[in-house]
């Protein structure tokens, strides 16, 4: 390999590197905001007091009745 | 913009910006001709050059959110302010270490002080670098307002590492791009564009990723509040 084409390997090796940092710091942060989710949604399940709240701790209102007029 | 249309947005675009930067290193390598008078060390310019112009966008991008911030006080733009200035800063590193690559392969050195191209472009990324020394000193809506403050000071610097190189009488560094136009054969020209549509295509897709991201963040932030409500409200706490 040339001494010229050992520098543009270099240069092209450094932009693909900051790539794939770049890359693997956003998939990081991913799987942080995955763990958090997975964990409050352990939470969640075990202080459910019965079957009439959802995710969210919001109380799921009741099913709307529909009359045949 | 809905969840669902953003993430629809932003497989779109890194798909093609993936296809675009695979084309791009394609023709740069293969079918662009070498330069008579560099030799093949001038592949280096075709992503040195468009990661630099996409650069000066991102901090472009970041004054004028900062200015609509300012004006609507809208978090957002400063969501886009700031993540714009993360990622300027990030292709300006890229810039300055290939820069000194091909520095040393042609010039055969790494740096030369008295270049204002090199120099005044140092000044940009140390300016920028600041941009998050200040952040990190206040909060709230403060934070917000200084930063969109700083990010319109801050672009003031950008003409200046542009013009300084065509203004300076003595520079080394070379300028591709003149008032008559570009300085090169359309057959390099061509693959030149490509590179920047790719670089550009980059910029937006990680733009989009770290907003859908900042903004899953914030709603974890809000959920995590309702459930520690909902935790000491229980019957058995």
């Amino acid at each position: 390999m040339s001494s010229g084409s050992q520098f543009v390997v270099a240069a092209y090796a450094v932009i693909l590197f900051a790539l794939v940092m770049y890359m693997v710091i956003v998939a990081m942060k991913s799987a942080r905001i995955g763990r958090e989710v997975e964990l409050l949604t352990r939470i969640i399940e075990r202080n459910r007091p019965d079957d009439t709240a959802d995710a969210d701790g919001q109380d799921v209102p009741p099913p709307v009745k529909v009359v045949d007029e | 913009m809905t969840d669902s249309r953003s993430g629809r947005l932003l497989v779109v675009t890194g798909t093609a910006t993936a296809a675009l930067t695979a084309l791009a290193v394609f023709g740069v390598f293969f079918v662009a001709p070498e330069d008579a008078d560099q030799g093949i060390i001038q592949k280096i310019f075709y992503f040195h050059v468009a990661i630099a112009i996409a650069s000066l966008v991102a901090f472009a991008v970041a004054c004028i959110s900062g200015v609509l911030y300012l004006r609507t006080r809208r978090e957002r733009h400063d969501e886009v302010s700031s993540i714009s200035i993360g990622i300027g800063l990030l292709f300006s590193g890229l810039v300055l270490v290939t820069g000194t690559i091909w520095a040393k392969a042609s010039w055969g050195t790494w740096w030369v002080w008295g270049d204002p191209r090199l120099v005044t472009f140092l000044i940009v990324i140390l300016l920028y670098a600041a941009y998050f020394v200040l952040r990190s000193r206040a909060e709230g809506e403060r934070q917000r307002r200084y930063s969109a403050i700083y990010a319109i000071a801050a672009f003031a610097s950008v003409p200046l590492s542009f013009y300084s190189v065509r203004i300076a009488q003595s520079f080394v560094h070379p300028v591709v791009f003149t008032q008559s136009g570009a300085n090169m054969p359309d057959s390099m020209l061509v693959w030149f564009v490509v590179s920047q549509i790719a670089a550009f295509g980059l910029y937006l897709t990680m733009l989009q990723l770290e907003l859908v991201q900042r903004r899953t963040e914030k709603r974890l932030r809000t959920l995590k509040t309702r459930v520690e409500r909902l935790v000491a409200e229980s019957p058995g706490a």
